[in-house]
Parts: C-alpha cells; structure tokens; sequence
C-alpha cells in the first residue's frame, strides 16, 4: 500500500505516454527533417559560394591578365621606339587605362627613367632593392608581392616586364578594383562575405575596406590552413564567431578568395523552422494533453474513484453505498463489467458476513463454555501438581536415606571381605583336615586288606613247615636203601610201606600243591594291593595326561576293596571309553570320594552299579546306589563345604564339595539325581580334551 | 484492454517528462552563448598612411602574441581579444581612438607607435586611469612622469646623445645638416635637440636645419639644395623609414654624396626597400638586436614569418614584447584593469625578445641601444650606442 504513493495518477501515465509516444516521436521526426534540410542547405551554399568565389577568381585573373596585356604592349613600344615615342605611349595608355596607378620605365640598375604619371620627385629614384624585382624572368611579366600604395592607400602590386634592351617597365596596378566588386557582391545577395587574401593572408579586399588598408592578415583562419593543406575545413573561427565558408585560389597569385557565411545566419532560418516543428508538437501535445485529461476524468478517473469509495466503505462494512454504483457514469463495457462485478461481490460479501456474524456469535458461546472448563482442568492439574510436587519432596529424601543406607553397605562389604578371607584361610586348614581323614581311612582299608592274605599265607606256611618235615623222614627212609643190603630191601621197603600209611602220603601230597599255590595266590593279593595303592596315591602328580578311565575306577575300588565289599557288591557295566585327558589322582580321588559316598549311603547290604560310556567329546561314568537317596530340600546343597548328612564326627562334608570342584576344574560337571528311600545317582562328565584355558 | 502495469510504471513520470522538454528547450536557446567573456585589450597605432609600416608591425607583432598567449590557455582562462583602432598618425584621431576604446571596455591600451601621437593619446587615458603601454615612444618627454603610461622601449635620450659622440668623434664629421619630420614633432624635434646640443657642445657645427611635413610629400630638393650649400660634412634625418628612404635617394639623385644618419624611427625593411643604392653605408641609431640569436628571438622571428609571410622589423619585436609584458601584469590582476598599474610597476627582470629587463616605477625602462649600418642591402650591428 506504502508504494501507491510513488505511483503515478493515471492522468500523468496518459500524458507521459501521450509525450513519449506522440510528441517526442514528432519532434524527433522534426529534428531529423530539419537536419537533412539543413545538410542540403549546406550543400546548396557551398555551392553557390564556390559560384561566387569562382566568378571573383575569374575576374581577378582577367584583371591582372589584362594588365600584364597592357604592360607588353608598352615593353613592345619601348623596345621597339626611342624614349619620346614611349613616353607618348605610356601617357596615353596611363590615360586610357585607369588601373595602373604608376607606369615607370628603369634602367639595367633599376633606377627610374620615364615615371607615368610625371613626378619630378621620383625620377632617378633607385628601386632595386624593392622585393620580388629581381626574380623576373625576360619576355614574361611577373608579379610582385601586394602592398599599400602610399599615395592611393589602395593594395597594389607591380608589374614587371623585362626589356630585351635592358631595363624593365613597371606598372604598379591598383588592386582597388576587387574591394568594388566585393562591395557590389555584398550589396547584392546580401548574405555573402568575401574576401581577397594575398598569398601571405594580407587582405587585399575585404567587406571593411579599412582592414585592407591596414593591411590586416587573417593567415590565422583556418580556411587558409585548409586551402595550403588542402584538407578541407568548411567550418572555422572569424573573429568570436563560427563560419562556414568556401574558397579559391587563384592560381598566377596564391591569392585566396573566400566567401564565407556566419553560422549563426545560416542557422537562422532552419532554427526557425525547427521552432516550427517544435511548436505544432506542443500544441498538438497539449491540446491532446487538454481534451484527454477531461475525458479521463469524466470516463475512467470519476468512475474509479467512486468504486474506491464504495470498496472503502464495504471495507468499513457499510453495505448502503453499493447502489450507488449503478449511477456511474459507464461509458464502455469493461468498466460497467467491473461495476456489476462489484456489486455482485458486495451483495455475495453480505451475506457472508451475515453468516460468519451468527458462526461467529455460536463460536463466542462454545468459547465461553470452554474456558469455563478448562478453568475447572487447570484448577486440578494445579493441585495435581501440588501433591507431586510433595511427593518428589519425599522421594528427594528417600534418596538420601539410601545413600546413607549405601554407605553403611559399603562398610559391611568391606568387613564381610574381611570375613572372607579369614574363612578361607579356615576352610584351607579344614580341607587338610578332611586330607588326613581320609587317608586314615584309607590305610585302615589297606590294612584289612593286606591283613587276610598275610594271616592265610602265614597258617599255610605252619602247615607246609609240618608236611616238609614227614616228608624228609620219608626222603630218609629212601636214602637207607642206597647203603643196605638188598636182602634187608624187603623190610625196608615194608617199613617206609607203614611209614607212607602213617602220614597219609596220598592226601599229603594233595594238600601240598594246593596250600601252595594257595599262598602264591595271596602274595600276588598283597602285590596287587600295594600297586594299586601306588597308583591311586600318585599325589603331587598334577599333569595333564591321556588316561583309562577304568583303570581308575579298577584300582579305586581296589584300594576302597573291604571298605565296600562289607556293605555292596559292585557291579561294573562298563561301555566303551576312550582314553581322557586329565589329572588321574585327582578324579581318582573323585571315584573314592564319591564311591565312599555310596557306601556310607547304604544301610545294611547293598549294590553299587557302575557305568560308563562316552559322547563325541565327552565321557560320562555314572555311579548308581541303592542306599537311603538324598532328600529333596538337601539336593540343592549337597555340594556346599561342610554340609554333611552324616552325624558329627563321621567327617566334615567337604567330601562332594572336593570333588566339585576338582571336575569343574576340569571342565567337567557332576549332575545328581536322587530319591529318597531308593537310591541316588552321581554322573560324572568330563571333556575327552581338556581346554587349556587356565 | 487489460492494463499493462508493469510497462506504465517503467515510463518515467510526467514530472520528468515536463523536465525533460524544459531542460531541452533551455539547451537549444543556451547552446550559442557558452564560454567566458573575453579580455578586451585596445590596440593603437598609425596603420595607414606613408607611415603606416611601424604601425603594421606593430599590429602584427601584438597580434602574434595575442594568439600565443590564447592558444597557452589566455588569462585566467579567458581569451584575450584585441579591439584594434587606426590612429591615422593625427593627434585629433588619436585621440578619438583612445576615446573608442576606453568606451569599447578595454582594459588597458597598447600603443601608440610614434611619440606624438601618444602625448596627444595620454590626455585622454591618463585622466580615465586607462593603462597605456607603447611598443616603440621613446620621447624623453615621457620618461619619469608618475601617470599611467608604460613603455617597452628606451628612452633615446642617451642613446641620441652617444650618437652625437660617435658621429663627432668617430665620423670625424665636424658641420652636420638635420631635418626633421614636424607631423612627428614630439619626437623628430626632441631628438633633433637633444642631438644637436650634445654635438654642438661636442664642438661641432649644425651647419643647416630643415623640417618637412610628411603628409604634405614634399619635393625635397630645395631643401636638400639649401642644406649641401650650408657645407654640411653629414646629415642626419629624423624622419620615418619612407622619407628617410626618399631623402637618401634624392641625396644621390642630386649626386651630393654626403655620409647619412638617422634614428630608431626608420629602422625598417622599408628604408631598405625604398633606399635602394641610396642607404648603402647608411649609419643609424638602432634600438632592435635584429642578430640576436636567443630561442625566444628565434622563434619569435620563425612564427612571424609564417603567420604574415614577411620578415619582422623592430616595432613588431617591440610590440610584442609590449603584449607579453601587459599578459603577464594582467594574470596577476585576473584581467582585470583594477592595480594593473601597480602590477606593471612591479615588472623586473621580464624575459624580452632580445633581453631581459625591468619597468620602473615611472613605467620607463632601460635598454641597450645600437648602433648599426646598412650594408649590401642588410642592417649590420657596429656597436652600441650606451
């Protein structure tokens, strides 16, 4: 809206176009006719000055022509006849012939002989030292520079003839002649300047005789420039003003004629004609200007400014001034279009603003209600946030009681590590305990065991002792019949007879192989034992070897031998194992451990049932009893150190809790399954390869 | 027509229209008149006539310098125009010339070219507080008067008298003629005088005086005759360079060779011209350094021939010497005619043609005079006459 006020009111965008479109268009066709006018007129003047200068140059060449005719004629005279007839002659030529001034007769040494007219003064004057004298050539006339007579004040020139004989005759020719033809040109046409310059610039005829007199040089216009140079310059400075001139030169002389117009004048007549042009463009401008303005005014500006003001007061919401708009003046369609337009806008505006006003009035209500309601809202949320606002305030100290409480823990894990450490330090001393125990039961075990062979070996021994010792009585006996007679042989032979009846020799015999092989049987009993115990107790042996896990399992129950016979017996259904990488002593401690378990397990006479077999990278041995099982609660806990089933003193229950960790330590597991009253089971599972992670 | 708003908002406003048309107008009525007014300076001398030639010269020489000064950018920018009046070598003309230019708005006058003329001229200038400056007066008459009259050129009170001494003393001639031009009394006659009592007082004999009128072109045999029966040993003319010319020849038509003298006034090509045989030897007082070989004399001489196709004489020297003295006195003063006086006044050691020199208060000035001869048809420098 702000940019309205810069724009032009449509009566001044007519009139500009109006200007542009009309005037300027004209007055640039005018300038343009007035130009080509003017360059033809140039033309034309130019011309006609060369006529001017042309006609003077023709009249100053016959001038000096006719004088040089004239001037031969008298040579001829003074060459041919003697002095009285020349003075005669040059008398009636003077005479007859007005322009020379002077006619002189000189001698070889230029002095003056015969002087036309007479001039006693001048006679024998010396005029050899006048300029242009003395390059004359015979036969021909030559002629001088131009200069002011002292006597007329009138440029003149000389004119100098040789003479066969010697001498010369001189006519000085008054040049006064060009000033009265100049004037008459000037008088004549009115517009032309002409002018004579000698070949130096000096004026010898000019429109102000009186600058010739004073021998003005006007070698400094630039038409002389031009006419020496030949470059051509139409347009040059004469004194303040601009000229255009044309000009000749004659061609005996150097002379120059010159017929030049100010510019100014020749100017004149086509400024007047361009003010011409530029005044009917005006007035037509104007008169366009003037009838448009009120036409616009009546047709488009009245008309708008009436619609601006029904669109202002529809814009104020006065519905009233609508009908007006029939009253405008329309006098083409568009505008009525526009007017009817408008009406059609206004009524449509009407009622929808008689529609937006009930909307409008619904809407306020349905606003009104709303902000009731959201008043309400607001007023819960407010205690809403009061009541949160308290809470955080509670849950801001919770926070610190728990830090506080944090702290506390903090100590206690400190004094519980402290613990810690003082029960591994404990349990360390139990498990060697536990160690002890266990080999304390295991040399009791071995004891049984070596005790029974040792005591039959030993009885069998008694008896052979016994045997051997009736034996050699025998052997005796037989000896005896090497040295007696043969005639005694009989009764020897009788008498060793009774002596084989009385020892029983046949069941001796008998009992003897046998209680023999008898004791052998128990010497390889001990031998075995003591191996077997040699291999169990590989203590100290901590490497990694691949090994039979059955022999394990074989010297185990071995060494274990009365421990269990007394109370099982021990089936072994063995599968296919491979060989297992492992520490043999410690999961041997393992079997015992867990056999041992087995055993304590069973109540009067039971079975223990071994089992093994393998997987691809794992091997299982499973140890089954038929004892009193483990109750459920307890199933959890079996592993734990110290928890034990047994009453206090039958060991401190790190049994299982060792062998725990001994098969975990190898990667292994050991997994139970019991039920109380029928039994437990123990499966040992232990990786065929050992990782040798730690 | 659906409006085309975009294209009638590039249109410029009526206001710059109606500018427009007004501007143009105002350019095509104003176009003529542009440029600053120029200085008018007068210029003053006999330009026709028998004596016409020292005027000419003089003319010349300041219109040469009128056009170098212009082409060099004028005076404070403005053009120099001369406003040139012919003063017919009549006192009365002179003065209504003076009269013409003081009316014609010049700021000062540059003239007159002979001392007659010139006292006449200075009754009329003097009283307007108008500057006038001549090339060539060099009446003792004029000199230490506080007014408002300048000159370029001497004084011949010395040198006339040093003349006498030489034409005593080393011509040997004892008993001496002398005629005068009395249309140039103001010079012709003071020199004459001023001549004749320091020759007199020398111990020589003025042996016969005569006088003629110029315009008057007198037969000047009678009074030659009169003068060669006074027994003169020499003669001294004191007349223009035409009469000069006229005397000497009439001398050697009258067959009386007697050794001939004369002043500065006829030191032109004219005497020469005119002489003929007759100024052969010819011994003259001589106030133009005509040999001198300065560049500014060079080139002066190299574009006054080219601009007027002759050779320039002593008044043309002078006069523009006269040009350059009252240039340099006008830029100071902005071309104004107000304190030109005092500026002129302070004129020294000014860079002349032939020499330097210096105005004084008086508007006199001090330079060499010589004394030379003619010789095969030329002017030739013997000495100087100081």
């Amino acid at each position: 809206m702000t940019k309205d006020g810069l724009l032009p009111p449509l009566r001044h965008v007519f009139l500009s176009l109006i200007l542009f479109r009309v005037f300027l268009p004209l007055l640039a066709t005018g300038i343009g006719a007035v130009a080509g006018m003017s360059y033809l007129g140039l033309k034309f003047l130019q011309n006609q000055q060369q006529q001017v200068v042309q006609s003077l140059s023709r009249i100053v060449d016959h001038h000096l022509d006719h004088g040089g005719r004239i001037l031969d004629a008298v040579a001829r005279m003074a060459e041919a006849s003697g002095e009285k007839n020349l003075q005669v002659f040059m008398k009636s030529t003077w005479e007859a012939y007005g322009y020379f001034d002077t006619l002189y007769q000189l001698d070889e040494n230029d002095n003056i002989v015969l002087i036309m007219p007479p001039e006693p003064n001048y006679a024998g004057l010396d005029m050899s030292n006048l300029p242009d004298f003395k390059n004359v050539s015979n036969k021909n006339y030559s002629i001088s520079r131009p200069f002011i007579s002292v006597r007329t004040g009138a440029p003149t020139v000389y004119l100098v003839r040789k003479l066969a004989k010697g001498g010369s005759v001189v006519g000085e020719l008054n040049l006064g002649v060009f000033q009265k033809e100049i004037d008459r040109i000037s008088s004549g046409l009115g517009k032309d300047f002409v002018f004579i310059m000698d070949q130096s610039g000096t004026l010898l005829a000019h429109p102000d005789a009186a600058q010739v007199k004073q021998q003005t040089n006007l070698s400094n216009l630039g038409i002389f420039h031009s006419m020496l140079t030949g470059i051509s310059e139409d347009f040059y400075a004469y004194g303040q003003e601009k000229v255009l001139g044309s000009a000749t030169r004659v061609e005996k002389t150097g002379w120059l004629i010159v017929n030049q117009l100010p510019l100014s004048v020749f100017m004149v007549s086509y400024a007047w004609i361009f003010a011409l042009i530029f005044s009917a463009s005006l007035a037509i401008w104007i008169t366009l200007a003037w009838n448009l303005r009120k036409r616009i005014q009546r047709h488009f500006i009245a008309p708008l400014e009436q619609l601006s003001r029904s669109a202002n007061s529809l814009a104020m919401g006065d519905f009233s001034q609508v009908n007006t708009l029939t009253t405008i003046p329309s006098s083409f369609a568009e505008l009525r279009k526009l007017a009817s337009d408008f009406q059609a806008m206004s009524s449509i505006l009407h009622a929808r603003e008689t529609d937006q006003q009930s909307a409008h009035d619904e809407l306020e209500i349905r606003v009104e209600k709303r902000t009731e309601e959201l008043f309400v809202i607001n007023n819960n949320l407010q205690a809403t946030t009061a009541r949160l606002q308290q809470s955080n305030q509670e849950l801001h100290s919770e926070i610190a009681e728990r830090r506080r409480a944090q702290a506390l823990l903090a100590q206690k894990v400190v004094e519980i590590e402290l613990a810690h450490t003082e029960l591994k330090n404990a349990q360390s001393q139990m498990l060697q305990q536990e160690k002890m125990a266990s080999i304390g039961q295991l040399a009791a075990g071995v004891a049984h065991e070596i005790n029974n062979p040792i005591g039959f070996i030993n009885s069998n021994l008694g008896t052979l002792r016994n045997y051997v010792t009736e034996l050699l009585d025998v052997v005796d006996a037989y000896a005896g019949c090497h040295s007696c007679p043969p005639q005694d042989m009989p009764a020897l032979l009788g008498r060793i007879q009774v002596m084989k009846q009385n020892i029983d020799f046949t069941f001796l015999r008998e009992d003897i192989r046998k209680l023999i092989d008898e004791s052998m049987d128990g010497a390889t009993r001990i031998k075995r034992i003591v191996q077997d115990l040699r291999d169990f107790s590989r203590i100290g042996s901590s490497e990694w070897i691949w090994t039979d896990l059955h022999a394990g399992l074989d010297s185990t129950l071995n060494v274990l031998g009365s421990e269990i016979k007394d109370k099982a017996v021990v089936v072994c259904e063995y599968g296919t194992l491979p060989q297992v990488e492992c520490i043999p002593a410690q999961i041997n401690q393992v079997f015992m451990n867990l056999l041992l378990n087995a055993t304590q397990a069973i109540t009067g006479q039971g079975r223990i049932t071994i089992r093994s077999g393998s997987d691809a990278d794992e091997a299982w041995i499973s140890i089954t009893d038929n004892g009193k099982g483990i109750p459920a609660e307890a199933i959890a806990r079996i592993f734990d150190p110290f928890f034990t089933t047994r009453p206090v003193g039958a060991g401190i229950g790190l049994g299982l809790s060792v062998a725990h960790g001994i098969v975990k330590n190898h990667g292994g597991k050991i997994e139970v399954m019991s039920q109380e009253g029928q039994g437990s089971t123990f499966i040992i599972r232990l990786p065929i390869r050992h990782l040798h992670t730690t | 027509m659906p409006p085309k708003t975009p294209q009638l908002r590039k249109t410029p406003s009526f206001r710059q229209a109606l500018a427009f048309l007004l501007t143009s107008l105002a350019g095509l009525s104003l176009s003529a008149c542009s440029g600053k007014k120029p200085v008018l300076v007068g210029f003053v001398a006999q330009m026709t006539g028998t004596q016409a030639e020292l005027g000419v010269q003089e003319r010349n020489g300041v219109q040469l310098a009128v056009e170098k000064i212009n082409t060099e950018g004028g005076i404070a920018g403005r053009k120099i125009e001369l406003v040139i009046r012919d003063d017919f070598g009549i006192p009365e003309k002179a003065q209504a010339a003076d009269e013409e230019l003081i009316k014609a708005g010049v700021v000062a006058i540059i003239g007159h070219a002979t001392s007659g003329q010139t006292m006449a001229g200075l009754k009329i200038t003097n009283p307007a507080k108008m500057v006038m400056i001549s090339p060539t007066v060099s009446s003792p008459a004029l000199s230490g008067l506080d007014d408002h009259f300048f000159r370029v050129y001497p004084t011949f009170k010395d040198s006339a008298q040093a003349f006498a001494e030489y034409v005593y003393k080393t011509g040997g001639l004892k008993r001496l003629a002398v005629i005068h031009d009395t249309d140039n009394a103001a010079y012709a006659k003071t020199y004459s005088t001023t001549f004749s009592e320091k020759y007199v007082a020398l111990g020589g004999v003025i042996s016969g005086e005569g006088s003629f009128s110029s315009k008057a072109r007198p037969d000047f045999s009678p009074l030659l005759t009169r003068l060669r029966g006074g027994k003169a040993e020499g003669l001294l003319v004191i007349a223009s360079d035409i009469d000069t010319a006229l005397i000497a020849q009439k001398t050697r038509i009258m067959d009386w060779k007697i050794p001939l003298f004369t002043s500065a006034w006829a030191q032109t090509e004219t005497l020469i011209s005119n002489g003929g045989k007759a100024v052969e030897g010819l011994k003259l007082e001589q106030s133009y350094a005509l040999s001198s070989s300065t560049p500014a004399f060079v080139e002066f001489r190299n574009s006054y021939q080219s601009r007027f196709g002759n050779a320039p004489s002593f008044g043309a020297a002078f006069g523009y010497e006269a040009a350059m003295v009252l240039a340099k006195a006008l830029k100071k003063t902005g071309g104004s005619s107000a304190k030109l006086k005092e500026a002129l006044q302070e004129t020294r050691n000014f860079q002349g043609l032939m020499d330097n020199f210096s105005l004084d208060q008086y508007g006199d000035v001090q330079r060499p005079f010589y004394l030379s001869g003619i010789e095969n048809g030329k002017f030739v420098i013997l000495g100087k006459l100081n």
